[in-house]
C-alpha cells in the first residue's frame, strides 16, 4: 500500500517536473540570461518598372548587378549582413513560388517570401551626353509592412568620358551609401526608442454573429470602443494610429511595440504582442483567430 | 571706511566663487572640408589655438576630432554627428573622453596631420591652421565596441 503511495506521488512529481520543462531552456542553447536583439532583415532589391521582369533585367544588366553588391558591400562594411535577393530570386524559382504572369507580383511575392523587414530600392540611370557619361543612383528604404520611409538619398558619378558603367555605377554607390545608412541608423534609433511599427487587423468571420457595434463585456461598450481602449494601454507609449473603423473591420496602420520586453528584457515581436491581444478578446467572451505575417497581425473573430 | 573694506572683499569673494563654477569649455567650429581619397577617410582644414604651435597644432586637431564626433560636417557624408547626444556621452563615458583627449588616444584615428599655415599671433593667443586626414571607420568601430554608439541596426 505504502509503495503504491510513494509510487503515485513519485509519478506525479515527474509529470510535474515534465510539464515544467516544456517552458524551460535546453543546457544547449543556453546563454545563461544573455539576450541579442533582434536585428531587422534588409534586402536590396533592383527598380523595375511596370510590366519589367526584374529576373531579366537583373540577368542581362551587370551594372544593376554591381550597383547592388556595392550597396551590400556598403552594409558589410558595417557589419551588418543582409539577405541575398537573386539567391531568394533563385530559391522562389526551384519552389515555384511564383504563380503568377504579372511581374510586379514576382517583386512582392520575393520580398513576401524573404521575410524581409526593409527592402532597399536601386535605381541606376546611365546618362550619355557629348560632355561625358555618368550614372544617377536612387536609392529608397521602406519598412515593408508599414512603407514607411527609412532613407532617402540620390547618388551622382560625375560626368567621365568612360564607358565603363560600372565603375561609374560604383562611384554613385559610394558618393551616398555612408550617409544613406547614417539616415536610416538615426531612423533604427528612433524605433528603439520609440517601438517598431505593425500592422493590426481585426475583421469577422463569414458566420459571425458579431460585428464591431456588439456591445460586449461586462460594461456592454461597443466591440470597436474596446479594441480601442486596450489599444491605448497596451501600445508602445501609447502610441497607436486607426486607419477606419466600419461594422465589420477595424484597422490600426500603425501600433508600436517595444523591441524588446519590457518586464524580462527579452525581445519582443508581433507574435508576442498578438497573442496579449487575442488573450484580451477571449477574455470578452469571443473567439478569436490569430494569424501573423510579417509584421502585420489578423485577428478574425468567429 | 571698514564698509568699503567689506564690499570691495565681498565682491572679491563673488568673483571668485564665479570662476569656480563648472563650464562647459567650448570649441572652435573653424573645420572644413578639404577631400576624400578613399571609403572611410576624411581630409579637413581645422584651426586652432594656443600658447605656443605645439599647443595650437593639437587643438586643431582636436577640433577636428570633436567637430566629426558630435556636430558633424554639412555637405560630406558625416553630416550626421557621430555620437548622437554629445552631453550624454560625455558624461556616461567620461573615461574614453580622457583617454581619447587628454592622453591623445585620437591619434590612433589620425593618418596625417600638416600645418597650412604660419603660427599667426594674436591678441594673447597664437593661431594655426592644419590639415588632418581621419580613418573615421575605425574611429567608428571603436565607438561601437566601447559601447559609445550603437552598432548598424537595432
Amino acid at each position: 500500500m505504502k509503495k503504491n503511495k510513494i509510487i503515485i506521488i513519485m509519478l506525479l512529481l515527474l509529470l510535474n517536473f515534465g510539464g515544467v520543462s516544456v517552458f524551460s531552456q535546453n543546457a544547449a542553447t543556453n546563454s545563461g540570461g544573455q539576450v541579442q536583439t533582434v536585428q531587422p532583415k534588409i534586402m536590396v532589391i533592383p527598380y523595375t518598372k511596370e510590366g519589367e521582369d526584374i529576373r531579366t533585367i537583373l540577368e542581362a544588366d551587370v551594372n544593376k548587378r554591381i550597383a547592388i553588391t556595392k550597396i551590400k558591400e556598403s552594409f558589410d562594411s558595417r557589419g551588418f549582413t543582409t539577405v541575398d535577393f537573386v539567391a531568394k530570386l533563385k530559391a522562389a524559382k526551384d519552389n515555384n513560388v511564383f504563380t503568377s504572369d504579372n511581374q510586379t507580383d514576382i517583386k512582392t511575392q520575393v520580398i513576401q517570401m524573404s521575410g524581409a523587414d526593409i527592402y532597399v530600392q536601386a535605381e541606376v540611370n546611365v546618362q550619355k551626353g557629348q560632355s561625358g557619361t555618368s550614372v544617377t543612383l536612387i536609392l529608397t528604404a521602406y519598412e515593408a509592412s508599414t512603407g514607411n520611409s527609412l532613407s532617402n538619398k540620390i547618388g551622382e558619378s560625375g560626368k567621365f568620358f568612360t564607358d565603363d558603367i560600372g565603375k561609374l555605377a560604383s562611384k554613385a554607390v559610394e558618393s551616398v551609401a555612408e550617409d544613406f545608412l547614417n539616415v536610416m541608423q538615426i531612423k533604427f534609433t528612433e524605433i528603439v526608442n520609440n517601438g517598431k511599427s505593425v500592422i493590426v487587423e481585426i475583421s469577422f468571420d463569414a458566420s459571425s454573429q458579431y460585428n464591431m457595434s456588439s456591445e460586449i463585456g461586462t460594461d456592454g461598450l461597443p466591440l470597436s470602443d474596446q479594441l480601442e481602449m486596450w489599444m491605448e494601454k497596451n501600445a508602445f507609449k501609447n502610441n497607436y494610429h486607426i486607419q477606419g473603423t466600419s461594422d465589420l473591420k477595424m484597422i490600426f496602420d500603425d501600433v508600436k511595440i517595444p523591441l524588446k520586453d519590457q518586464a524580462s528584457g527579452n525581445n519582443y515581436n508581433p507574435n508576442k504582442f498578438a497573442l496579449e491581444l487575442w488573450k484580451f478578446i477571449k477574455g470578452l467572451g469571443l473567439q478569436p483567430g490569430k494569424d501573423v505575417k510579417g509584421n502585420t497581425i489578423f485577428i478574425t473573430i468567429k | 571706511m571698514k564698509n568699503k573694506l567689506k564690499s570691495i572683499l565681498s565682491i572679491i569673494v563673488i568673483l571668485g566663487l564665479q570662476s569656480c563654477s563648472p563650464k562647459l569649455q567650448p570649441y572652435s567650429g573653424e573645420v572644413n572640408f578639404l577631400y576624400k581619397e578613399a571609403q572611410g577617410t576624411i581630409a579637413l582644414k581645422s584651426t586652432g589655438y594656443g600658447k605656443n604651435q605645439t599647443e595650437a597644432v593639437s587643438d586643431a586637431q582636436i577640433n577636428a576630432f570633436k567637430v566629426l564626433l558630435f556636430k558633424g560636417l554639412p555637405g560630406t557624408e558625416l553630416n550626421v554627428p557621430l555620437i548622437e547626444n554629445e552631453n550624454d556621452a560625455k558624461s556616461k563615458h567620461s573615461d574614453y573622453f580622457k583617454k581619447f583627449f587628454e592622453q591623445g588616444n585620437y591619434k590612433t584615428f589620425m593618418m596625417s596631420s600638416t600645418e597650412s599655415s604660419n603660427l599667426i599671433k594674436m591678441k594673447g593667443t597664437k593661431k594655426i591652421t592644419v590639415d588632418v586626414k581621419i580613418n573615421y571607420n575605425s574611429l567608428r568601430k571603436d565607438l561601437e565596441q566601447n559601447q559609445l554608439i550603437r552598432k548598424f541596426g537595432y
